[in-house]
């Protein structure tokens, strides 16, 4: 059964957008949405949480890639906090872990902010 | 057991039902966890090919069809549509290099199949006519190897 969640919280200096389900052609704008709604409304400092993401696919990797974008172009960034093997390894091979950095827990992404 | 096969407009309202189906076949086949995410990878980025490209020119929307057939391991799938060709030669080569202000993700479709299946064959139909596009990927339950992944061919066996 697919599904997805999204869910985004404020607090310790950054924005933490927590997913859950699947992100793919379907669900990926909603993600994208809320990457660009949280920069537009003063948060460039983002962590998206992905520990409850079973997939992904590129649809989901663009609306990551526009997050980055867009939290860089506003002076912060995005990380990608807790994502399973199976999801880093779809932005492995689309050679996105060279942009965007990785950690395995959001506290560590957030302290990893710049 | 028989193939599973699928008929439905090609739109991205649709979408949600072809990805619905790829997760039966995963279930259908009993794919273990590895070999259905592939799948369902795959077979996602060609149907949004199909839904994005084949049709988006179109004042009608025309059918796509999906057959999936699974056996030794090895799914062997078939999407048919008659909107216009848009073949592995077709989409942008993948960006996987630039910089993040210049990185685009155009092409990634194609470059994640190429990547995940160790056969495509691409067979354009008459854009329109009685003759479909065919595109056929065999995706095997095990990795493919390093020298394995037999990437694109126009017309060339699966």
């Amino acid at each position: 059964m697919r599904s997805f969640e999204l869910e985004t919280r404020s607090g310790d200096g950054a924005a933490v957008v927590e997913v859950a389900g699947s992100v793919d052609a379907v669900t990926a704008p909603r993600l994208a949405e809320a990457l660009q709604a949280t920069v537009a409304g003063g948060e460039p400092r983002v962590v998206v949480d992905l520990a409850g993401v079973t997939y992904v696919s590129s649809a989901g990797l663009r609306a990551i890639l526009s997050g980055v974008k867009a939290a860089r172009t506003a002076g912060g960034d995005l990380a990608v906090a807790a994502a399973q093997p199976q999801v880093r390894e779809v932005f492995e091979l689309a050679g996105l872990t060279t942009i965007v950095v990785f950690h395995d827990e959001a506290a560590a992404a957030i302290a990893g902010l710049r | 057991m028989p193939a599973m096969t699928m008929t439905k407009p090609a739109t991205k309202a649709q979408l949600a039902v072809f990805l619905g189906f790829v997760d039966l076949i995963s279930e259908r086949y009993g794919l273990d966890r590895d070999h259905a995410h592939r799948l369902k990878l795959v077979l996602e980025e060609a149907i949004v090919n199909v839904v994005e490209h084949g049709y988006a020119t179109r004042n009608e929307p025309g059918d796509l069809t999906l057959t999936a057939d699974v056996e030794d391991d090895v799914a062997l799938v078939t999407l048919q549509d008659h909107g216009t060709p848009f073949g592995p030669d077709d989409a942008p080569p993948p960006d996987l290099d630039s910089d993040w202000d210049q990185r685009r993700v155009g092409g990634l479709g194609w470059h994640l199949i190429r990547e995940l299946t160790d056969a495509v064959a691409y067979h354009p139909g008459d854009a329109g006519g009685g003759r479909p596009n065919i595109l056929t990927l065999r995706v095997r339950g095990a990795q493919p190897s390093a020298a394995g992944p037999g990437g694109a061919s126009r017309g060339g066996a699966a």
